[in-house]
């Protein structure tokens, strides 16, 4: 039987990568930029780098993560950002989930990406630690202080 | 009102957009990643470092001469005594003449053929035993090795024909000479005599193995038809190469440092040569008239050449030291050698025999802590007060008894960036950055460093540098530089900031292109911090060398796609924590100079920033890997390249990393402290 070539093999566990986990990774990425069309755009760029780097990663899932932070942080600097509360304004999502992107768009980005990688995506604090390139302690040290900051802003119960 | 954990269940009901069509039809941009050069260059390490290599940054291999970089003395390397064999026995001298002196080695025979291990602790050398009944004419050769004062002898060899040993660069292997029928063959061995093979065949004469300064190729003297010439092998003896091919004698080839061949020869007019490894360049650089008794060993730091010779006169041989960029030679023995001279390198340091690790007392120092250092005799804890305000506290703690000495409030809130740096003991007092609450404004700071001073306790300064937070300082000519988070509002990137000790006047505010960095060292008259790469993952991290009298900001690439943020200076070197081993990079040459194996398995990786450096090496802790809590205590000796596991606990999940003189420090986050006390 022929194998099938090693790209092919890589763009489906790629595709399976995103079937599984790109609607997470869009909604996380959403939450650290405010910005759907950054989101967006950051998610399909990551995806389209793995997906041409090939066999050249060695655990795409990680890569893919990180890459896709990199380009939405990227991307937020370039554009001359307008507030969050507007940029989300269209977009259909329930009123809490709405304050809550507002509200983190209030936090220092190192908090708010350790926040979103672990509440909205659902990461340990190790895990975010090496997608962020910290360490675990720091990591638990940003998610203390962004989330303290969150409920103050949002002024939400400590619960 | 809907709690935090609510606000994110229902921000997980948003959907999001079916994008697989444009990803695979996407045309994905440039996204800038090592090249695959550096990937190569990846990763630097220490086992290339062995003692001849330490403090030679300037090495590279392979390359033309053009692109050749001169050794110079390193900090760590430097010239030790000059051994050499004179009636049997060894002999010390220092490079001045004085002290010469003779070594008790209890070995069955005369010594002869000395070469030092990289370190300088021990060294290797050929013993004829007295001839005896069936002996062969010279008598029979082994390979012992003693350490430096001459005990503890071990024989390395049991062939009774194995002689002119020569240390290879890593401290891990010798290669020597064997006879063999009618000729002679260049074996090696590793560094305990184990696992001998030979590297040449054939029937001509292979003798005094000389070792490239990266242990990858080995010259020797060939004498083929009654002529001797040099040849190059790589270390595995593939790749023969005759050099020269002058049809006058040349003998006795020494690798330098700085990757010329010194030889002596017995063309027009004879005495000592230089070429390249590729036999090119050949140049006179002290005629001698006394070839038969030339013999020649280089300095550790590659500057000066001793050799032996009666210059002439046909007896009396003595050791002189040529120092070729100023063309003098000195005499520095009053008595003949037959053998050597072999010159001892000196690691700078003590180098600690055997390290041992004892997990010992972990105890409560406080909440929220930030960072550990230890001088002055105390270690020192930064914390937050707690309250998530602005302000802290700085404990003091007696290393022998874990008393509290003192706590002292500081306004500064000190900084909790990865590595835990943020203090530094310079003289009779502490430092310590972090944020002060910005006057005027409600939830900024700004970046502040106070001095405490260690005698009394108190908070003598307290200085405001603008931005928005200290993340790390260090010291540089006595004036202290902070690496200064920008102000988010403005603008996201940092800053490395200068400051008058006495004063408090900002002398230097550089500024940085990462908007994410941790720590700052210095090394070699530069600042060093690595920056991440934009925005908030480390993705393509480049080392920034900053020369602090103009502010000049020279990038490299960090050679790898994960790095501990955190440098650390060993013995004033900046070393780098790769994922495959710690790679030392050079801020004054802009460069991961050595290309060579990887020191790190799989499971060796730092788990995190706590990350200290001592005269034995540089400690971390490694990860779990069942994916566990448990803490390796991991040393790296960046000498050998070696990496030991000197104690797993499980206590805490680690800040900072602290060394005093007999323990590590490891901060807890959760306020505990462990105490490892080293044997």
């Amino acid at each position: 039987m022929e194998r099938a070539p090693a790209g092919v093999s890589r763009s489906s566990e790629i595709e399976r990568l995103y079937r599984e986990g790109g609607d997470r990774m869009w909604r996380a990425i959403l939450a650290f930029s405010g910005d759907p069309e950054v989101a967006s755009d950051a998610v399909a760029e990551a995806f389209a780098q793995v997906l041409r780097r090939g066999d050249g990663v060695e655990d795409p899932e990680r890569w893919v993560w990180r890459a896709a932070f990199r380009i939405a942080s990227g991307d937020l600097r370039e554009r001359r950002r307008r507030p969050v509360a507007e940029t989300i304004e269209t977009y259909e999502m329930e009123e809490p989930a709405r304050d809550l992107v507002v509200a983190l768009s209030e936090l220092s980005e190192k908090q708010r990406a350790s926040v979103v990688l672990h509440d909205a995506a659902g990461y340990p604090a190790k895990e975010v630690a090496r997608i962020v390139g910290s360490t675990e302690a720091a990591v638990r040290v940003h998610l203390m202080r962004g989330r303290r900051r969150l409920r103050e802003l949002l002024k939400d119960d400590d619960g | 009102m809907a709690d935090l954990d609510e606000r994110f269940r229902s921000f997980s009901r948003t959907r999001s957009p079916d994008l697989w069509r444009d990803i695979d039809q996407r045309e994905p941009g440039p996204v800038r990643t090592p090249s695959a050069r550096h990937r190569a260059l990846a990763i630097a390490i220490a086992f290339l470092v062995a003692a001849v290599g330490v403090g030679v940054a300037a090495i590279t291999f392979g390359g033309s001469k053009a692109d050749r970089t001169v050794a110079e003395p390193g900090p760590v390397v430097a010239n030790g005594d000059i051994a050499f064999v004179s009636d049997g026995t060894a002999w010390m001298v220092q490079p001045d003449g004085s002290a010469q002196g003779k070594l008790t080695i209890d070995v069955p025979g005369s010594v002869g053929g000395l070469s030092w291990s990289p370190d300088g602790t021990r060294f290797v050398f050929d013993v004829n035993s007295f001839p005896v009944k069936g002996a062969p004419k010279g008598g029979y050769y082994d390979i012992y090795a003693a350490n430096a004062d001459g005990s503890n002898v071990v024989r390395l060899t049991h062939v009774r024909d194995a002689r002119l040993p020569a240390w290879s660069p890593d401290g891990t292997r010798i290669a020597y000479t064997r006879q063999d029928g009618d000729g002679s063959q260049i074996y090696v061995m590793n560094a305990d005599g184990s696992a001998a093979v030979a590297l040449t065949n054939g029937s001509a004469f292979n003798v005094r193995p000389s070792w490239s300064p990266d242990g990858s190729r080995i010259a020797f003297e060939s004498v083929a038809e009654g002529n001797a010439d040099v040849y190059v092998m790589s270390a595995d003896g593939s790749g023969l190469t005759r050099i020269t091919t002058d049809p006058a004698g040349d003998y006795d080839p020494v690798w330098s440092l700085d990757g010329d061949i010194a030889f002596a020869s017995d063309r027009s007019p004879s005495g000592i040569y230089v070429m390249r490894p590729d036999g090119s360049g050949v140049r006179l650089v002290e005629p001698d008239g006394d070839i038969a008794n030339l013999n020649l060993g280089w300095s550790p730091d590659g500057r000066l050449l001793a050799f032996s010779s009666s210059r002439g006169s046909g007896f009396a041989r003595a050791v002189y030291v040529l120092d070729i960029s100023s063309n003098t030679v000195t005499q520095v023995t009053d008595r003949g050698p037959i053998w050597g001279p072999s010159w001892q390198p000196i690691v700078e340091g003590e180098i600690a025999p055997a390290v041992t690790a004892t997990v010992g007392e972990t105890f409560s120092v406080g909440e929220d802590v930030r960072s550990v250092v230890y001088g002055a005799g105390s270690v020192w804890v930064a914390a937050s007060n707690g309250d998530g305000g602005f302000g802290g506290q700085i404990v003091r703690i007696d290393p022998e008894t874990h008393e509290v000495q003192a706590e002292i409030p500081v306004d500064v809130i000190p900084t909790w960036e990865v590595g835990g740096g943020a203090m530094v003991v310079e003289g009779d007092s502490l430092w310590v950055t972090g944020g002060l609450d910005a006057p005027g404004s409600t939830g900024t700071s700004d970046a502040a460093v106070i001095r405490i001073d260690t005698a009394t306790n108190d908070v003598a300064e307290t200085f405001d540098l603008g931005g928005e937070m200290g993340a790390d300082l260090t010291f540089l000519d006595g004036e202290p530089w902070v690496l200064v988070f920008g102000d988010e509002t403005v603008d996201h990137r940092m800053e490395v900031v200068g400051v008058d000790p006495a004063t408090g006047h900002i002398t230097a505010r550089i500024p940085l292109e990462t908007g994410w960095a941790h720590s700052i060292v210095a090394a070699d008259g530069r600042l060093v911090v690595l920056e991440s790469g934009a925005g908030a993952t480390n993705l393509d991290g480049v080392a920034a060398a900053i020369d602090p009298e103009t502010g000049a900001v020279a990038r490299t690439p960090i050679p790898s796609d994960t790095f501990v943020p955190t440098p650390v200076v060993w013995r004033g070197q900046a070393w780098v924590g790769l994922v495959v081993g710690f790679a030392h990079f050079d801020p004054l040459r802009d460069a991961f100079p050595y290309e060579g194996p990887t020191s790190f398995g799989a499971e060796d990786r730092p788990c995190c920033g706590a990350i200290a450096a001592d005269n034995r090496g540089i400690w971390f802790l490694g990860v779990d890997p069942d994916g566990g809590s448990d803490r390796r205590l991991t040393l790296f000796d960046p000498v050998t390249g070696e990496v030991a596991i000197l104690a797993t606990f499980d206590e805490g999940e680690p800040v900072a990393m602290a060394v005093s003189p007999d323990s590590l420090w490891i901060l807890n986050y959760g306020g505990t402290l462990t105490r490892i006390e080293l044997g």
